[in-house]
């Protein structure tokens, strides 16, 4: 997990920064052979790996492992995908939500599975790409159900708002559902598990650094307490990790049940 | 290799996109998303609607078992009370019948007590000319004996005469009881 | 197993955020345009307080008044 500017030596405590998110491939010389590259497909194999186990044997009176695949895809359909998006239409976009939430929760739990320790979401650019997935669908979904030219009316006209400040609120409107969605949607994921992963980082190798690298009993003891509290902070983490994974696909959702709906 | 060893002494900036790294997150995902819809949705949406069917079959089948109840037991009401209302319907028969019986009885012992009563009198009636048939010639026969007595002992006075005929009518009072038997 | 009252989804948490943000980045863009063209420097923080303005104003007609 750490790179060679972290290991602490004579010269002092070098504090983590965004390097520590670049790691270098494990093999050839291209980042998708880097170990964020990998997590990402291994945690798409896992996902499907496991539903994909707990999905065959289907009876009416499930096993254990049925029952908790069953009941985790059930939670993304019925609470999510139904919830929001309605029970007429929800039912096509039940893969999309089920394999965004445990993609991204996988790939987030990364960042305190013993081992693993790198939560997958905190190289943008893993973000960036969902995000552009999400804003392909749901613009994709409202052009067509309404026609493009009925989508920007769509998207734009709010209803409840006339008169000439309706000009004014147009490209308001237009910016905030067609550029400001992706980049928040990518940024929160994005900046959480970057900020989160720092922190955990922070505090190991401070801790560590204290503990091992200081001849004052003082500072040690200090190193052993900053241990302690990584440990709070992972719990903390996979809270956090949970929630963005929710998040991102409950938007998702509510992007689609948007661009699908009547009226504004 | 050297070109990641290379940014660590740079400023690095984590905003900046990779293209390979979006591309593959994209492949990825839609890899994902297709594996899911076709090899997990179908058995799971299976499963769902089988249990569901289930549960709404037992459902259905318990109201329809609940319905037979009820019509059967509605029956039951219906026949008990036909049967009350029979056994009533019966009982009053029978006290109208056994009230009828009565009358026919009572009229058929009145016959009867009437028929024995006439038959009693007429033979009665019979024994009674018998007797006075009898008592006629035994009448007639005693006359005689008696005017014959009368006429032999002849007569000398008017109290003889009277106790004769006393004694005679004596003698024929304490014959019929022995005659008439 | 029936479906529950569809309840209408809340909209986007974060609309009031893409408002806001929307809203600020277009006008002080608009603003910044304006400046170049004018050859003023004040139009762009008017765009930018303008923008906000009707991004609240938007958040609360839409969603704090339905």
């Amino acid at each position: 997990m750490t790179t060679t500017g972290q290991v602490p030596g004579a010269e002092g405590f070098t504090p983590p920064g965004p390097g520590d998110f670049n790691l270098p491939p494990v093999f050839g010389d291209s980042v998708l052979f880097a170990k964020p590259a990998l997590l990402l497909v291994v945690s798409a194999v896992a996902v499907f790996g496991f539903f994909f186990v707990t999905s065959r044997r289907t009876a009416l009176v499930p096993s254990k492992a049925q029952y908790v695949g069953e009941q985790g895809y059930g939670f993304i359909r019925n609470s999510v995908a139904r919830d929001v998006i309605g029970s007429q239409h929800f039912l096509k976009f039940v893969p999309w939500l089920v394999a965004t939430f445990f993609f991204i929760l996988l790939n987030n739990l990364f960042g305190i599975i013993p081992l693993i320790q790198f939560p997958t979401f905190s190289r943008s650019s893993f973000a960036y790409g969902l995000a552009v997935l999400v804003w392909l669908l749901y613009n994709g979904i409202g052009i067509w159900k309404h026609g493009l030219l009925g989508y920007l009316r769509h998207v734009t006209m709010p209803a409840g708002i006339t008169g000439p400040i309706l000009v004014l609120i147009i490209p308001l409107e237009f910016f905030s559902t067609v550029l400001v969605r992706p980049v928040t949607l990518a940024l929160r994921l994005f900046a959480n598990m970057f900020a989160g992963h720092l922190l955990l980082i922070l505090f190991t190798l401070g801790g560590e650094y204290l503990l091992l690298n200081s001849d004052k009993v003082l500072y040690n003891s200090v190193g052993v307490l900053t241990l302690i509290l990584a440990v709070a902070i992972s719990f903390l983490e996979l809270l956090v990790q949970l929630i963005q994974a929710y998040v991102f696909t409950l938007l998702t959702a509510i992007y689609i049940q948007g661009a699908l709906a009547e009226d504004h | 290799m050297s070109r990641f060893l290379a940014a660590e002494g740079e400023e690095i900036n984590p905003l900046v996109p990779h293209t390979a790294e979006i591309i593959l997150a994209v492949v990825v995902f839609l890899i994902l998303v297709w594996l899911i819809k076709k090899y997990v949705m179908p058995s799971f949406e299976q499963t769902f609607a089988a249990r569901t069917e289930a549960i709404e079959g037992g459902l259905a089948k318990a109201e329809a078992k609940q319905a037979e109840a009820d019509a059967a037991l509605d029956e039951l009401n219906k026949r008990l009370s036909e049967a009350r209302h029979e056994a009533a319907r019966i009982r009053e028969d029978a006290r109208e019948q056994g009230a009828q019986i009565i009358v026919e009885m009572r009229e058929q012992a009145q016959e009867e007590s009437a028929r024995i009563t006439s038959q009693a009198n007429a033979q009665i009636e019979a024994q009674k000319q018998l007797v006075l048939a009898q008592l006629k010639t035994e009448v007639g026969t005693l006359a005689t004996s008696l005017a014959g007595r009368i006429v032999g002992e002849s007569l000398e006075d008017e109290a003889r005469q009277r106790r004769t005929v006393e004694r005679f009518i004596a003698e024929l009072e304490s014959q019929p009881s022995r005659q008439g038997s | 197993m029936s479906e529950p009252p569809q309840r209408v989804p809340a909209a986007d948490p974060w609309a009031a955020f893409g408002y806001l943000v929307g809203g600020a980045g277009f006008y002080a863009g608009v603003g910044w345009l304006l400046d170049q063209w004018l050859e003023t420097s004040f139009l762009l923080p008017a765009g930018l307080l303008f923008g906000i303005a009707l991004a609240i104003y938007l958040v609360f007609k839409l969603h704090l008044n339905a």
